[in-house]
């Protein structure tokens, strides 16, 4: 019976036994990705910290006075009556700060009644987990096992104090209750911060039926609101603002990655021509013995797309792992966001295969182009 | 292709002329030959007669700068570079002086790395001639483990892989002793009824039995 074996000229033949060739550029497509993805997680984890930390912005939006403590009454009654607002609740906020990848930012103490602070937790998805809801009047804050771990809080903590430059409240305010959900949040009572606060600002809370009416609610709030009198805080303005705030970030990352990319391309191409002169003898033997400078550039595509698809899928999973390993021991104790598959990430780590087999294909294209195997195999003789 | 062509490699007016760096070698002039279609050839002359030249031209490694060579009636000059190729891979075999293998492949892959770039040959009919040509032991062998000799006997296996039509041989002993020289030229000669060989050598012993040896001085035939 006929045995058919591999082609022995397959792609594959040749990296499986050539390794001390195949694995510098592999690797080095790892490493380039795996820097790549790593870098881009921990730069975008802001968006994630701030979409996931003001995340209630998708379910709550506000509207607040400006340079005056409330809102006018024909803006209450504005937004009061706005038929995409199923429920309208006063507010009002104290601050603390959370740490985040780059520094501390601010957090909102929602100051709400009883009634309010059930529905907005509900709206919102989240429960208590431990202890209960600050009572209404008391100096008394529930804030989410997010919030709590990542400011070293337990139940019982002092949250927000008069000497603090970070949480200040005119009385201690402690901590009674956890609460768990898709949200980070903190509640205290509106009473008490109204009594209690020398300048508490009150503004509106507007709830819609739906994520989708919400969104349509606060394009109505933008149209309809006097800016000059009244602010609102929506989930569109929260993204509007941190695009604008890491613009500048961004284009540098850009730049930045666009010449790692050139540089980590530039680098496997002469690997790759340095691979291909050593390899001349075989492709003149090859070109004698008949093949075509079209196959042989076939041939050397081939391999450079298996190593550069080998490579890349390495650095993904030599990414998760690593961003995987830095949340469990680093970021998650702290309360600090990372994802560790975050598509954005490995997307700017795509061009670097691409980047990489186009030099690499361009090397040995410009080889083969000036490629005479007669004199090869005469030089040898 | 005619009757009488086929098989036939014939050079009408054959010169090649090319630079080498500032000066412009003239490597053959006027060479018209006709060889075929089978038999043992031999081309012999002194270092820089233009034998290796002839050989190349021949096979289609090099293009004549002027005339034309033929194989089975069809002239090289209106072929193209693809169409060259195809002519060498599916009818002609070679052997060139070193006994160069691809390093990372067995001789057995060696071998079959010459029955076509879209096609893989049975291995049995590559075990075969293996058989044939005394050399089954160094089938698994990589090239690193065989000898000289035996390296070049792995060649001629190639060479003869696609069961060629001609089969070029350029020096094939010469950088062997002359025990493994004489065991190579007696594996090449045996293929003189399949098809044609033509070998190159500076060795007049090595062409014994040769129906025809080709003279070459100073790029032209001489006798």
């Amino acid at each position: 019976m006929s045995k058919r074996l591999a082609h022995p000229l397959s792609a594959w033949l040749y990296l499986r036994r050539n390794p001390a060739r195949a694995l510098p550029v592999a690797l080095v497509i790892l490493v380039s990705v795996a820097l790549v993805a790593s870098v881009v997680s921990i730069i975008r984890s802001i968006d994630l910290t701030v979409y996931t930390m003001y995340g209630y912005h998708r379910r709550l939006a506000f509207v607040a006075p400006r340079n005056a403590l409330e809102l006018r009454p024909e803006i209450a009654r504005a937004v009061r009556r706005d038929p995409l607002a199923k429920r309208v609740h006063t507010v009002r906020a104290a601050l603390i700060t959370v740490r985040t990848v780059f520094g501390k930012m601010p957090f909102a103490v929602l100051g709400l009644s009883p009634v309010a602070m059930k529905e907005v937790l509900s709206r919102c998805g989240l429960e208590v987990s431990a202890g209960r809801l600050p009572a209404d009047g008391a100096a008394e804050v529930a804030v989410s096992e997010e919030i709590a771990r990542n400011l070293g809080l337990a139940i019982g903590s002092v949250v927000l104090r008069p000497g603090s430059e970070d949480a200040y409240a005119p009385r201690p305010m402690r901590l009674v209750g956890l609460l768990r959900g898709p949200v980070w949040m903190a509640v205290a009572s509106e009473r008490f911060i109204g009594e209690t606060f020398e300048l508490s600002v009150e503004s509106l809370l507007a709830m819609a039926d739906s994520e989708d009416a919400q969104r349509r609610l606060e394009q109505s709030l933008a149209v309809r609101l006097n800016k000059a009198h009244a602010r609102a805080w929506t989930f569109a303005t929260l993204v509007r603002e941190t695009r604008d705030a890491l613009s500048s970030l961004y284009l540098i990352m850009n730049v930045v990655i666009g010449i790692v990319v050139f540089a980590i391309a530039l680098l496997a191409g002469l690997l790759s021509s340095i691979y291909f002169r050593q390899r001349l003898p075989e492709m003149a033997t090859l070109a004698a013995i008949g093949y075509t400078c079209a196959y042989l550039l076939r041939r050397a595509l081939h391999e450079t797309v298996i190593l550069c698809v080998v490579g890349w899928a390495g650095g993904f999973v030599v990414t998760v792992a690593l961003l995987a390993a830095l949340r469990a021991l680093v970021m998650e104790p702290r309360g600090l966001l990372l994802n560790p598959l975050d598509a954005g990430a490995y997307l700017y780590a795509s061009p670097l295969p691409v980047a990489i087999g186009a030099f690499a294909y361009w090397s040995v294209w410009t080889g083969l182009r000036r490629f005479d195997p007669v004199s090869i195999i005469e030089r040898r003789a | 292709m005619t009757g009488a062509c086929a098989g036939v490699l014939s050079a009408e007016e054959v010169s090649l002329v090319y630079a080498d760096g500032d000066r412009v070698v003239h490597a053959l002039s006027a060479i018209t030959l006709r060889l075929g279609p089978t038999g043992f050839h031999g081309v012999i002359g002194p270092s820089g007669s233009g034998k290796s030249s002839l050989l190349y031209v021949l096979a289609g490694l090099r293009r004549a700068s002027i005339g034309d060579v033929a194989f089975d009636g069809s002239g090289y000059r209106h072929m193209s570079d693809a169409q060259l190729a195809a002519l060498r891979r599916e009818r002609f075999g070679f052997v060139f002086q070193q006994p160069y293998l691809i390093g990372y492949l067995t001789a057995r892959e060696n071998v079959m790395a010459a029955c076509g770039s879209g096609d893989v040959a049975p291995a049995t009919h590559v075990d075969g001639l293996f058989e044939a040509l005394g050399i089954a032991h160094l089938r698994d062998a990589y090239p690193h483990q065989m000898s000289g000799g035996e390296r070049q006997r792995v060649c001629v296996a190639r060479a003869m892989a696609n069961s060629p039509s001609v089969i070029f041989a350029d020096e094939p002993t010469a950088s062997l002793d002359h025990t493994n020289g004489h065991a190579v030229m007696d594996l090449l000669s045996s293929y003189r009824d399949r098809g044609m060989v033509i070998v190159v050598t500076h060795d007049l012993e090595m062409l014994a039995g040769a129906e025809r040896i080709v003279r070459m001085r100073d790029g032209v035939i001489d006798g």
